[in-house]
């Protein structure tokens, strides 16, 4: 796979992969994490979070936790995952470095 | 159900409408929802957190759903691409985009969708499940029952011979004295026969149910399932322990599922304990007692006339030997047969269906509105639409484009009409006073939420399309050329909206007049004359349920009379068997016979007898006509000494002066006229009294299980009352239970509380017709101004005055609204005819209260059309010109 045939990523798939970076977690506290960083103006919601995440799981970015304690899945990033969520943040970063100093200059 | 908030469970169906391949997520949406509902703080945070999850929805289903038939169309196609590429989803896309850019059209479409759909969801909940969901009963199609109302163990126990039945299952319901430990408790009890419950297939959730050893024991009981919690908290270990009924011990020998629905045509809508039939009493061994309430099973294949016939042939065989089948006309008596389903909603079928007529016609004025802004937005984008089409768009996409933003406004509307419905039928089950049958089984579900969708979805499709369709038909050069102009075009379209505004106008009317009709009703049933004392008067009903002789019970009386008046503040004490208004919901009473005046019978008049103590008169204020009350010494005396109401005075001796001091005997019991009284209302404002006679309690000649006192307060003593009259009683009478002290006004606000609700319900409906209908014409009147800005420009720069401008405006919105008048006058008139059983005191074509409506509605017009007819003879000539 070429992380690079993703990119750019929605805002939205780019919050819930950098979540899931941080650990596991589940469909409440994917919603809850992402409402937490608030900045990004990413708000989600339940139906679409999981439209989401089907579409991530079938990409084979993140995939389901066995936990017989509970009922509802929890979500982890795999490496191709990782490895989207690395590209999109290095051509963030490229893209910010090369608009900086005009901004700066602007100043 | 259990124990998800509403919401939740709303938010459940919801998701549960998305395709199948979403199945394996839809319990992980569900509780994600849930936890983020739990864990809002406040209702500013809980709405932010509603509308985003459920307002995103509609659009998530489109797209989740094309894409399932897409893939299933082309399996070779990736699935998880989210693509976009089908024509369809576009469509809805732009829909949602277009839509956005107008977000006032946006929002008073979807809010008027709501609305609508909201009201006819919330009574069409009740209407499907009290009248149309069959009983909850095995074979419930083959179930009769027996009416008039009650009928003898005798008479059913002669059923068996009816060949068209297959069996039958007979109930008692009475009060009874209850002492579970504690307090004691007035229970509702139902002595049935033999395989009564499994009849109507109840089953036990602990011990077991009644079976026929125990009806010649006797001694046992079967808890109700609510009962059971209410009472007992659910006490896994009832079963085997004893209560006390009226006195009599009985072992608790089984609990009833608490799911099972109460058969309320034949036992009421509440029971608590079942107990078997004591065939061995008296009411169950004479067929002089109608005490039993009957249902039936058919055979299968036999028709309800078969029962009928069958039951009617065993009427007159029973006549023959038995002259308590026979009336005083010589006649058998009639027990006519009915479905169990119909005898248990008879009475509320009418009121359903009114109400559901009620909230279609708002439907239909909201639909009417929407119609208007699609209108209007049609006909704003005639010339956006023509360019598309002269850019070679076909009549098919741009028609395509207006059906997908009417599919978003339908589905936006219709899931939050299905919220509103929700809120609407906890509102209406909260506040309806009378008990609906089949009540408690009432809960929002998918069905009605498919009904709430397919109502919306019509509604946009239908009136989102009328434009669509007429802003695609016509010339494209003559659209480009009307548009551009602004002047003459869209008459069609025009017509339509006069014929839209008209009808609305028409409906609201007969919203509003039927309000008018029913809240008149109230009006007079308030301001209908007592006859008797309601200020500072409290009620003390009581169940005397275990007195087992006439002494007894006199004793009783006056034990709680002197206790009474014991009590501080108590100016007068009245102890009787029945006091006035406490029949006024209806129920069964009371104690009457044909009078006999110098031996010549009254033949059309039954005599309605109230036993009373001394002070009823006093302690109510009903006014002395002539002769005075008997003193507490003669009270016992022979003849019985009797106080009349005027109509018996009349009807017996011509005038309340005549009756004083006269005889009269009434059944078997000789009687003396010491005095007259006024007429009172005692079976509520809304009945007359008829004849009817007051008796000294002391000569009661049965012991009967009912008992009401009365006290009059002196004024500003009402504080702590209810208590310190509940004390007294049990200072004399320990075991009696005091079901509710109530205040005269109270019960005379009880009596009304049902006209009270149709009336607001009908109001509330009439309000929002008349805002709608207001709605409809100013924007009706705003847009027409617009179109004619052009021409109001010349004429204004041609020296019309701004007062001819204005007035001819506000003369073309009356027009309209006088059409809509006629109209909704005639349909006012029919739809009287359906509220005839609910008004009083007014005539259902009453001229004062149509033309009150037509006032109201014509002034409500007169204000809707100025606002727009003000701002055209405001037009700057110049202005208008140069915008062109």
């Amino acid at each position: 796979m070429d992380p690079t045939d993703h990119l750019p990523l929605a805002p939205r798939d780019l919050m819930i992969l950098a979540v899931l970076a941080e650990g596991p977690n589940h469909g409440y506290g994917l919603i809850k994490a992402v409402e937490e960083r608030s900045r990004s103006g990413v708000l989600l919601d339940p139906a679409n979070l999981y439209r989401v995440l089907r579409r991530m799981r079938a990409l084979a970015w993140i995939e389901d936790v066995a936990d017989d304690t509970d009922r509802r899945r929890t979500h982890r990033i795999t490496g191709d995952g990782r490895r989207v969520l690395a590209a999109e943040l290095e051509r963030l970063e490229r893209l910010l470095a090369d608009a900086g100093p005009a901004v700066a200059g602007g100043g | 159900m259990n124990d998800r908030p509403l919401v939740v469970r709303l938010y459940g169906w919801m998701v549960g409408l998305l395709p199948p391949d979403t199945r394996a997520y839809r319990h992980d949406m569900e509780a994600a929802f849930a936890e983020q509902w739990r864990s809002a703080p406040g209702p500013a945070k809980r709405t932010a957190v509603l509308v985003r999850s459920v307002g995103r929805l509609p659009a998530l289903l489109a797209v989740e759903w094309l894409e399932y038939l897409g893939a299933r169309r082309a399996p070779g196609r990736n699935e998880t691409t989210g693509g976009g590429g089908m024509g369809m989803l576009r469509d809805l896309r732009f829909a949602v985009r277009s839509l956005r850019k107008a977000p006032a059209f946006a929002l008073s479409t979807t809010a008027l969708v709501a609305v609508g759909v909201g009201a006819v969801t919330t009574i069409f909940t009740l209407v499907d499940h009290v009248l149309l969901r069959p009983l909850p009963y095995p074979d419930q199609d083959r179930m009769v029952y027996l009416g008039n109302p009650s009928h003898s163990g005798p008479f059913f126990e002669s059923l068996a011979r009816v060949g068209a039945g297959d069996a039958w299952a007979g109930a008692w319901t009475t009060q009874a004295t209850v002492d579970i430990g504690g307090e004691p408790l007035l229970l509702e009890v139902a002595q049935v026969t033999d395989g009564f419950l499994e009849f109507f297939g109840a089953g036990a959730v602990r011990g077991r149910l009644l079976d026929s050893s125990d009806f010649a024991a006797g001694d046992v009981v079967v808890v109700s399932g609510t009962a059971w919690r209410t009472l007992w908290g659910a006490d896994p270990d009832l079963v085997g322990r004893t209560v006390r009924v009226d006195g009599q011990p009985a072992v608790v020998a089984g609990v009833v599922d608490p799911s099972f629905q109460l058969p309320e045509a034949v036992v009421g809508g509440d029971v608590h304990l079942w107990r078997p039939v004591d065939w061995t009493a008296e009411p169950m061994q004479h067929t002089n007692f109608s005490v039993l309430n009957i249902a039936g099973r058919t055979r299968p294949g036999v028709g309800l006339p078969a029962v009928q016939d069958g039951v009617d042939r065993l009427l007159e065989s029973l006549a023959a030997t038995d002259r308590n089948f026979v009336n005083r006309e010589g006649e058998i008596r009639e027990v006519p047969v009915s479905t169990l389903a119909d005898a248990t909603v008879s009475d509320v079928r009418r009121g359903l269906n009114l109400l559901l007529a009620a909230v279609a016609v708002l439907l239909l004025v909201a639909c009417a509105n929407v119609a208007h802004l699609f209108l209007a937005r049609g006909l704003e984008r005639v010339r956006e639409m023509a360019v598309r089409r002269a850019m070679g768009a076909g009549g098919g996409t741009v028609v395509r484009h207006l059906l997908a933003e009417s599919l978003v406004v339908g589905a936006v509307g219709g899931l939050g009409g299905a919220a509103l419905a929700a809120a609407g039928l906890r509102a209406f089950l909260s506040l309806n006073p009378e008990a609906l049958p089949r009540g408690a089984a009432v809960t929002l579900d998918l069905r009605v939420l498919g009904f709430a969708l397919g109502i919306s979805a019509l509604t946009a499709v239908v009136f989102g399309m009328v434009p669509a369709l007429r802003s695609v038909r016509g010339e494209l050069a003559e659209q480009l050329h009307a548009g551009g102009r602004g002047s003459t075009g869209g008459r069609g379209i025009n017509g339509l909206r006069r014929v839209l505004v008209s009808a609305e106008v028409a409906l609201s009317l007969v919203l509003i007049a039927g309000a008018g009709l029913l809240v008149r009703s109230f009006v007079s049933v308030r301001a209908q004359e007592t006859g008797f004392r309601v200020e500072d008067v409290w009620t003390v009903p009581l169940r005397p349920t275990d007195v087992e002789s006439p002494e007894q019970y006199v004793a009783l009386a006056s034990e709680v009379e002197r206790a009474l008046r014991g009590v501080p503040g108590v100016q007068d004490v009245a102890v009787a068997l029945t006091m006035p208004m406490e029949y006024a919901a209806g129920g069964r009473c009371c104690w009457g016979s044909r009078a006999t005046v110098e031996g010549v019978e009254l033949a059309d008049t039954r005599v309605n007898m109230h036993p009373v103590s001394s002070g009823f008169v006093p302690t109510l204020g009903i006014e002395v006509l002539s002769g005075r009350v008997w003193t507490p010494g003669e009270a016992t005396a022979t003849p019985t000494p009797v106080v009349l109401n005027e109509p018996l005075a009349i009807e017996a001796f011509g005038s309340a002066a005549a009756a004083a001091g006269r005889p009269l005997a009434v059944g078997d019991m000789q009687m003396t006229v010491v005095g007259v009284v006024t007429d009172t209302r005692h079976y509520g404002l809304e009945h007359e009294h008829g004849a009817a006679l007051y008796l000294p309690i002391e000569q009661v000649p049965f012991p009967i299980p009912r008992m009401h006192a009365a006290v009059h307060l002196a004024p500003g003593a009402g504080r702590g009352t209810p208590g310190a009259l509940r004390e007294a009683v049990w200072s004399v009478a320990p075991g009696l239970p005091v079901p509710t002290v109530r205040t005269m006004e109270d019960w005379i606000a009880r009596s009304t509380a049902a006209r009270r609700f149709q009336s607001s319900v009908f109001g509330a409906f009439a309000a929002v017709g008349l805002l709608l209908a207001a709605g409809g014409l100013y924007g009706t009147l705003l847009f027409m101004a617009g179109q004619r800005r052009r021409e109001l420009g010349i004429r204004l720069a041609l020296g019309a005055s701004r007062q001819r401008i204005e007035r001819k405006l506000l003369m073309s919105g009356l027009s309209l609204t006088g059409v809509g008048i006629v109209l909704g006058l005639a349909g006012a008139w029919f739809s009287g005819r359906l509220l005839e059983s609910w008004i009083w005191g007014v005539e259902r074509g009453d001229p004062a209260t149509l033309v009150a409506a037509s006032g109201v509605l014509l002034l409500t017009a007169a204000v809707a059309s100025w606002l727009p007819a003000r701002k055209a003879g405001r037009t700057d000539p110049l202005e208008a010109l140069r915008a062109e």
